[in-house]
């Protein structure tokens, strides 16, 4: 567990990006949070942009669906539809809780959906649970953690 | 006959009129000449027969003497009559005594028909024959034979005839002009009559009117016409007003029926807005207030003890008003979830139902020391997690307004067409002025310091239980428990998915 994991926030809410960064910074696995307010700042961070030198492919992508400017419906679609980056897992995290919010993003191939508790204990709690899960019982491919790791 | 038909009645009455006076003319044309004939033929036979009574006088003694010569001049007497053919003496023995004949007809005399004593005549062919007996004496001695032509006669018959066939068409002339002038005060109603009757036909014109002089039958038969036709009008007028009036009325009813619907269109629509808006409001107002409350609980985490005894106090209270805060938008969340999600139903098992939500509650009923009692209850067409929903509301409040150990009995009984389920406790009980009261939205009997709640669990029950088309009330004893009931209605989706029999007799208990 000697590795540093990136994991890319996309949160418009500075104070819903704090919490989530506040737990991760409590997670016994060490990570880098990059947080990004858009979606379009969102794709550009994975697929760069003139201005910086070498998008970088995270680990992990916590996503927000009620995005300005690009919405996350839209970036998740992007992810999924790019060879490059259709194999970083994204996991959904939001306030809807609606059938139709849920529904559409698995079938935009989402790797889980979860709501933001409102209690900030089970917030606390769910942050480390995503952190967990993907990093210490999930297999991700090795190619990615390696690049990561470099 | 048929062509007459095609006739018009001007020219039928005309024709009637001159057919009438031709045959009565003709008849009497007929009579006065039959009259006129028979009296100039008993006037021949009246001079004929004094001629022959005056020389059969002259000729009885030359035919009882034997002299011829004699009896030759009184025939040359009756010779200068025009008209005589001829005239012939027989004597008794029926022999002709003395003949005079005209020329050419010498072979005629014979045919005498000797009647005896009696003077006899006949009209034969163009002849008028007579014989006159000579008598001298009172004895007959010979017979006077005369012959004479009826030229005459015909002469006259033939006049008659001619001025007969003048006057016949004088009269006919005279008759037609007269008839042309009278039929008219006949024909030219009954023609207008009918023009006006082609007219209301055709172009149904009701107002034409036809005007008759005449007070006969035919004054009678317009007029009577007129006031059938001004009859009509009336009729004609009052139905179309009539008529005009439903039109009026039908478009009035359909102008409302389409306010209506498009009233009842705007309702749902404002409806639906309005629940939008409730659950777009609470859902959106849940974002700010995520992060009050976060941030204060976050406060009270990592700042307790280092600001004061007074300010963590305050903390206390921000963090408690979020939390109940955010307790009171995830209740109305919920209440405007009920409308703007469809329900979906099915038939339910509620025995099922009702152990996932003891198991849901397994926590709260541990903790209370609580005892749910439960009998079997029936599957029902609902929608299963409202069903839930409704049970976990009233068993969570049957355990939270409690006195002492909760003891709650939960059972369903069948009630004509539908189900009435109960919720049955030991708690604190309500006053019956408040059992309708405590259905309300945000309507609570208890300060917050008493008994936590948000005031909508009831509301939510009797909003789901209703648009399932049940009732929900509440039958209480203060100090000794309450009794929730709700009916779900048997006919809800469909009456083949009810259990035939339920609740099953003891003894027909399936032995699996």
């Amino acid at each position: 567990m000697s590795r540093v994991v990136d994991i890319l926030l996309v949160e418009d809410s500075l104070g819903d990006a704090k919490l989530t960064m506040k737990a991760l910074a409590r997670s016994t696995i060490e990570n880098r949070v990059h947080h990004v307010k858009d979606g379009v700042e969102a794709v550009e961070f994975l697929r760069g942009c003139p201005g910086k030198p070498e998008p970088i492919h995270p680990d992990l992508i916590l996503l927000d669906l009620n995005l300005p400017r690009k919405d996350g419906r839209e970036v998740l679609a992007d992810i999924k539809a790019d060879p490059e980056l259709m194999r970083i897992p994204v996991v959904v995290l939001t306030t809807s809780r609606t059938d139709a919010d849920i529904r559409g993003s698995y079938e935009l191939h989402a790797n889980c959906y979860v709501n933001k508790p409102v209690d900030l204990q089970s917030f606390m709690k769910v942050v480390s649970f995503i952190d967990q899960f993907w990093f210490s019982v999930a297999q991700l491919p090795e190619a990615q953690v390696e690049r990561s790791t470099s | 006959m048929r062509l007459l038909k095609r006739v018009s009645i001007h020219r039928k009455l005309t024709l009637i009129g001159l057919a009438t006076s031709a045959c009565s003319l003709m008849l009497a044309c007929a009579a006065l000449f039959t009259y006129e004939v028979s009296s100039f033929k008993k006037a021949m036979v009246q001079r004929l027969t004094t001629q022959a009574e005056i020389a059969a006088f002259n000729a009885g003694s030359a035919v009882l003497f034997g002299d011829r010569t004699a009896a030759i001049l009184t025939l040359a007497a009756l010779r200068s009559e025009p008209h005589m053919i001829s005239a012939t003496i027989f004597d008794a023995a029926g022999s002709i005594f003395v003949d005079d004949r005209r020329v050419g007809d010498s072979s005629e005399a014979i045919g005498l028909d000797d009647s005896g004593d009696a003077r006899s005549y006949s009209f034969y062919e163009n002849e008028l024959r007579l014989s006159e007996p000579i008598l001298v004496d009172g004895k007959k001695v010979g017979t006077l034979w005369l012959r004479s032509d009826t030229g005459e006669l015909e002469e006259r018959a033939a006049n008659l005839a001619f001025i007969a066939g003048l006057v016949l068409l004088a009269t006919l002339f005279i008759a037609h002009v007269v008839y042309s002038k009278l039929q008219r005060s006949i024909s030219k109603p009954l023609l207008q009559l009918a023009e006006q009757a082609r007219a209301v036909t055709i172009d149904k014109d009701f107002s034409v009117r036809t005007h008759s002089e005449s007070e006969d039958e035919i004054g009678d038969l317009v007029s009577s016409f007129n006031d059938m036709l001004s009859e009509i009008e009336r009729r004609e007028a009052e139905l179309e007003r009539q008529t005009r009036e439903l039109q009026e009325e039908v478009a009035a009813r359909v102008e409302a029926q389409r306010e209506l619907a498009a009233h009842a269109d705007e309702l749902v629509r404002s409806n639906r807005e309005l629940e939008n808006f409730a659950y777009v409001a609470s859902h959106d107002l849940q974002e700010p207030l995520r992060m009050v409350a976060s941030y204060t609980q976050l406060l009270a985490e990592e700042y307790r003890g280092k600001l004061g005894e007074e300010a963590d106090e305050y903390i206390g209270f921000a963090v408690g008003g979020a939390t109940r805060m955010q307790a009171l938008i995830q209740a109305l969340l919920a209440y405007s979830r009920i409308s703007t999600v469809d329900d979906r139903k099915t038939t339910v098992d509620a025995d099922e139902i009702l152990a996932t939500v003891i198991g849901d509650l397994s926590a709260v009923i541990a903790e209370s020391g609580a005892r749910v009692v439960t009998h079997p209850l029936p599957s029902v067409v609902t929608d299963p997690s409202r069903l839930a929903q409704v049970l976990q509301n009233l068993i969570s409040n049957a355990i939270k307004y409690r006195r002492g150990a909760p003891v709650i009995e939960v059972d369903a009984r069948q009630d004509e067409d539908q189900w009435v389920f109960s919720v049955k406790d030991n708690g604190i009980g309500i006053e019956s002025r408040y059992s309708d009261r405590v259905f309300l939205m945000f309507q609570r009997l208890h300060t917050q310091s008493e008994y936590e709640g948000t005031g909508i669990g009831l509301a939510l029950c009797k909003r789901i239980v209703e648009r399932q088309d049940g009732k929900i009330w509440l039958e209480s004893e203060p100090g000794s428990g309450s009794t929730f009931f709700f009916t779900i209605p048997t006919a809800a989706l469909d009456r083949e998915s009810m259990p035939a029999t339920y609740p099953p007799s003891e003894g027909n208990h399936a032995h699996v």
